[in-house]
């Protein structure tokens, strides 16, 4: 299996890594491939789109992770995710993406076993719906508009 | 750049009863060797890492941490406690305690130098080693060999 992670903490010296390395460790011993990006301070080099793209699971278990953007990326791609308890994470759990809790693989696993592509599908349509360049455009007209700005509108 | 750790920064008999004892016994030893300008300062910051998120995990470690203005160079402070010191681990208390100090501009390569540290620390072996070290100089040149690569 294919598996993307990204990994993240307060200070962003010590758990980021630990984290890292103990996926790494668990992905190698159970025969898996693994990606982690590190978002620490050592700088964090971002996943390649295309290794977000051709993951069978995202894991994104921090409770500290600071970016929304690889979740959104994975369900663009229809990717299933596993997600901490992290503040933006709850913000974008509000326009209905569903995940499977990191703290418990049963889900996640049962998942794979049996790929329920309705659920992928569903997380796309709220990812294009809410996230995808068309609707940025809107949002951003929107938002011109509101503050009586149309001449930029062209 | 100074050496991660010294032999005056290991206290394998840490005598302390909580984890603010421990983190200001292993912090004095760092502010002795220069590393730290301002002790209360650095255990100021210390403390508020450590309030957001416990640093105790499970096998028996602790790792209080702080980036801050008050570290001149990136250190580690080890102390081994016999009876253990509560870091908030849900697994009982932490007997390998690492204070991890960095440098609150820290460049990329001290800070690679510290992520280099803690993808050790869930190694097994390496925190076995640090159980079983019968001074000092073994810890320094342990984590020299682990971390460092040297």
């Amino acid at each position: 299996m294919r598996i993307v992670a990204v990994t993240s903490c307060p200070t962003g010296i010590a758990h980021t890594y630990m984290a890292a390395e103990a996926l790494e460790q668990a992905a190698r011993a159970a025969g898996h491939e693994i990606k982690v990006e590190t978002q620490g301070a050592a700088g964090a080099e971002p996943l390649p789109p295309q290794d977000i793209a051709a993951a069978d699971a995202v894991v994104l278990p921090s409770t500290w992770e600071g970016f929304g953007a690889p979740l959104i990326e994975a369900s663009m791609h229809r990717r299933p995710l596993a997600v901490g308890d992290y503040p933006v994470a709850a913000e974008l759990a509000a326009f209905g993406f569903r995940w499977f809790p990191v703290h418990d693989p049963g889900p996640l696993r049962d998942f794979l076993d049996r790929p329920d592509a309705e659920l992928l599908e569903h997380n796309r349509e709220v990812a294009v719906r809410h996230f995808s360049l068309d609707a940025l455009t809107t949002q951003l007209a929107d938002l011109f508009h509101g503050a009586s700005w149309d001449d930029l509108l062209g | 750049m100074a050496d991660l750790i010294t032999s005056d920064l290991v206290d394998l008999d840490l005598a302390a009863a909580d984890r603010h004892e421990a983190t200001r016994s292993l912090a004095e030893r760092l502010r002795a060797a220069g590393r730290v300008t301002d002790l209360d300062g650095f255990l100021a910051d210390v403390r508020a890492r450590e309030a957001q998120m416990p640093t105790g995990i499970e096998g028996g470690i602790g790792i209080p941490h702080a980036r801050s203005a008050h570290v001149t160079e990136p250190t580690l402070g080890f102390g081994r406690s016999q009876r253990g010191v509560d870091f908030g681990a849900e697994d009982g208390p932490a007997h390998l305690i690492f204070l991890i100090a960095a440098p609150e501009g820290g460049g990329a390569e001290h800070m690679t130098i510290l992520a280099s540290l803690a993808r050790r620390l869930v190694h097994a072996s390496f925190r076995e080693a640090l159980r079983q070290a019968p001074d000092p100089e073994t810890v320094v040149n342990l984590v020299k060999k682990e971390v460092l690569g040297q």
